[in-house]
């Protein structure tokens, strides 16, 4: 039982990891916070809903959910980064993605309504089991986490082996010397956008696709843990977001598990608390400089 | 040479990762000097004052002043302590107004700045501290215009106003004359002749070597984070390894 | 109903001042509902289950709920901008969560009876308040406190104690937004944890961004305008996260320091040479 709920917390832990990716992504890149991404993570469900029901199969919605929401992210990068590219311009961008969440909760609202609207889902990847060490595991979590470790790889190979990601890492090591070497920053900001955002709208497919529906207040409820889970694992660190995530998953289900409901979200926050207070570089130790930029 | 320094760097060093900024770097100051510091661009002198006002944590070494270790000391209790500074890339309080930079530099009641909600009797002493330090960069004219409006030579004078009104013993200038032309930095150094009785020892970082020669007591040259040379400003000048520094660097870097 | 309405514009005129007062040291706080939900709670439970005095469980609610804050904010205000803004945002999660699971205060059913509140209670403070905030404003402190939002590490190099001026700054918003929610909760007679969520701390910081945040005049009107106006115009009341946060964006890029961005002088140097 207690085995379950560990796949069951990887499971959610990998779909938070994502939005966390994206988080660490940007913060890495601009050292900024894009509020947005909760909202893009909600929007994934829609997206599906959408694209399904104007006939495409499932497969192409998921590749649409990339594609509209990384769109989507150079949206925000142009509406509420572009112009403030000061450090001390991070709380005017923070404020300002968060602005532009709220107006994406408004649209879904006005078009889906309030409530949750269902995902199609086929049926067999609910009602199929898979034996596993002698658990039973739905065919639904084993497609989420195969779609969520592949995309992760990308993604690794993306920031590792291409040029697009060693311009990405430059920047993020520090824009001014990435500049001198003729870096174009705002490409590069664009790219970073576009590959959070795609991550955040992926992660919040696999959760309307677990869940069964989706629903305009999930970016709140549970979106914005994924800013937990990046400072548990370092602000600016692609490794730490995921192993916080996973981390994350396991400490709410077994809370559930273990009939602390809804306390195990008490314990993450306290925890992100702590990890600032205690080790901001993260959890995990492998994040860039504690130096404070001068 | 019995007394203490005033300022007292043994040895440091500060690293960011792999690349070393400063290494085994020792400069002693005493009251009354003024210390002028030199070495192409990447030399390490920023960082150098970075380190001695706070804004740098060391990596090895320690620096004392007034015979007081103050290598872990915060920021704004070096600033408290008499260690002023300016900046190479100007940084006021751009949308506060002049006369506003310059006073809320102004030391109230000992340090306590709630304090000053319970004082009735107006503002006139800051006003008038404030005006006078004004009057001493000659930018009285323009008290009550935005910082962030002066034009560049206006705009370093501000920041030496500033750093004056907190009645400092030491002030570092990072490169007070950079871009200015020559008849600016005549100026220039004439405001600090001017107020010699306010600035009792200074440190000041500078390309231009005329003005090094004119207003220190005492130069030192660094290259590559290190000290290479140390003395009279005709001293170091002829050193072999800073005529090399310079002229390796190129003139692009002056 | 214009009872009900003047209070409700009160109350988040206080609000909008608590963000406003630790917004003067340059940290943004989105802890402030949560800070008013101790209020209310605190104070309802000084007063319903302590049987204390209505005033004396203002003014306890207020105090605590300042000391716990900065004591919480406190290593986060030693840090970078940020690290505050995701503390807060936890702080915000934990408060309501905590609250939502104490059977104490009724948990997510939420806790009945208090009452006293009146709309002069609510104005009176915003008098106190409002020439408190005036007299801040033509202090050295507000100026020391300007330098420190323009640019904190030069402020601290001139002496200026960063850190004290924020974790004050940080208390007294906390302990107001608490004050603001022990009326609340006694005017409301009945609470619940989702009173105070995490949306009505974003909002709360968004009056002050559209209002302005460099004078005290700014978050008044921000407050105001957004909770009068949806009252008065039905279109407005539909639309309202999608008009409010197309105005936020717009606003953020044409005018940065909010609709009424003039800052007050805190001295004039040059008055009598004004020929």
């Amino acid at each position: 039982m207690i085995a379950e709920q560990i796949v069951n917390g990887v499971v959610l832990g990998s779909m938070y990891a994502l939005v966390a990716l994206g988080y660490t992504l940007v913060f890495g890149v601009l050292d900024k916070l894009n509020f947005a991404l909760s909202e893009l993570f909600m929007l994934g469900g829609f997206v599906v809903i959408a694209s399904v029901g104007l006939g495409a199969p499932l497969w192409l919605a998921g590749v649409l959910v990339l594609l509209v929401c990384g769109s989507l992210g150079l949206v925000v990068e142009f509406v509420s980064f572009r112009k403030f590219t000061s450090p001390d311009a991070q709380v005017t961008a923070a404020l300002s993605s968060l602005a532009v969440g709220l107006i994406m909760i408004d649209l879904v609202q006005k078009t889906w309504g309030g409530e949750p609207v269902s995902v199609p889902v086929p049926i067999e990847w609910r009602r199929a089991n898979v034996a596993f060490f002698g658990m039973q595991i739905q065919v639904m979590k084993i497609v989420i986490l195969v779609v969520t470790l592949a995309l992760m790889a990308v993604l690794h190979w993306l920031i590792t082996r291409t040029a697009m990601g060693r311009n990405i890492r430059a920047v993020a090591e520090s824009p001014t010397f990435a500049t001198l070497l003729g870096v174009d920053v705002k490409r590069v900001n664009q790219q970073t956008f576009f590959i959070a955002s795609a991550l955040a709208g992926a992660g919040g497919l696999m959760f309307s696709l677990r869940n069964g529906v989706a629903s305009s207040d999930i970016g709140f409820t549970f979106g914005l843990k994924a800013l937990a889970i990046m400072a548990i694992g370092g602000m600016g660190d692609l490794r730490g977001a995921v192993l916080s995530g996973v981390l994350v998953g396991v400490i709410e289900s077994l809370a559930i598990q273990f009939g602390f409901g809804k306390l195990g979200e008490v314990i993450v926050w306290a925890l992100m608390i702590l990890v600032l207070l205690a080790r901001p570089g993260g959890l995990f130790g492998g994040a860039h400089g504690t130096e404070q930029r001068a | 040479m019995t007394t203490t320094p005033l300022l007292d760097v043994r040895a440091i060093a500060k690293r960011f990762g792999g690349i070393t900024a400063i290494d085994d770097l020792s400069i002693s100051l005493f009251n009354g000097d003024i210390l002028g510091l030199v070495g192409p661009n990447g030399a390490g002198k920023t960082a150098f004052v970075n380190c001695v006002t706070g804004f740098y944590t060391l990596s090895g070494g320690a620096i004392h002043f007034e015979g007081r270790d103050i290598s872990a000391l915060a920021l704004h209790k070096r600033g408290r302590l008499g260690i002023a500074r300016t900046f190479q890339n100007i940084r006021l309080f751009r949308r506060m107004t002049v006369a506003e930079n310059v006073a809320c530099a102004l030391r109230d009641q000992a340090d306590k700045p709630l304090r000053s909600l319970f004082r009735f009797g107006g503002d006139a002493g800051f006003v008038k501290a404030a005006r006078d330090l004004l009057d001493r960069v000659r930018l009285a004219h323009k008290a009550d215009h935005l910082a962030g409006s002066l034009p560049y030579g206006e705009a370093r004078r501000l920041e030496i106003a500033r750093a004056l009104a907190t009645r400092p013993k030491l002030l570092l200038l990072d490169e007070p004359t950079a871009g200015m032309n020559e008849e600016e930095t005549q100026e220039l150094l004439a405001d600090l002749r001017r107020n010699r009785e306010l600035i009792p020892s200074m440190i000041v970082i500078e390309h231009d070597i005329a003005f090094i020669r004119d207003v220190s007591t005492r130069v030192v040259a660094m290259d590559y984070g290190r000290k290479i040379a140390e003395g009279s400003a005709a001293e170091v000048f002829a050193h072999p390894q800073v005529v090399e520094a310079y002229l390796g660097a190129g003139e692009a870097d002056v | 109903m214009t009872h009900d309405l003047i209070f409700l514009t009160g109350v988040n005129i206080l609000m909008a001042w608590s963000v406003y007062i630790i917004l003067l040291s340059g940290s943004l706080s989105f802890a402030n509902g949560g800070f008013m939900a101790l209020g209310a709670y605190g104070a309802g439970v000084f007063t319903m289950k302590w049987g204390m005095d209505f005033y004396a469980a203002l003014a306890l609610a207020g105090l605590g709920t300042g000391l716990v804050g900065a004591l919480l904010a406190y290593p986060a205000l030693r840090t970078r901008g940020v690290y505050l803004i995701l503390v807060t945002v936890g702080l915000s999660f934990i408060i309501q969560t905590l609250i939502q699971n104490t059977d104490y205060v009724g948990g997510v059913l939420g806790m009945t009876g208090m009452t006293g509140t009146t709309n002069w209670h609510v104005w009176g403070l915003i008098g106190v308040v409002g020439v408190g905030l005036y007299w801040l404003s033509r202090s050295h402190l507000q100026r020391q406190l300007d330098a420190v939002r323009e640019d904190e590490r030069v402020a601290a190099s001139l002496g200026i104690d960063v850190v004290y001026l924020k974790v004050v700054c940080f208390a007294v918003g906390a302990g107001l937004a608490a004050v603001a929610g022990g009326l609340y909760s006694h005017y409301m007679v009945f609470i619940n944890p989702d009173h105070f969520n995490i949306f009505v701390s974003i909002y709360v910081v968004l009056y002050v961004v559209l209002g302005g945040v460099n004078n005290l005049w700014g978050p008044v009107i921000g407050a105001s305008v957004m909770t009068l106006l949806p009252e008065m115009v039905r279109a407005l009341q539909t639309f309202r996260p999608l008009i409010f946060g197309a105005v936020i964006i717009a606003l953020l890029l044409v005018r940065p320091n909010g609709l009424l961005s003039l800052r007050l002088r805190t001295l004039t140097a040059h008055k009598e040479r004004d020929a």
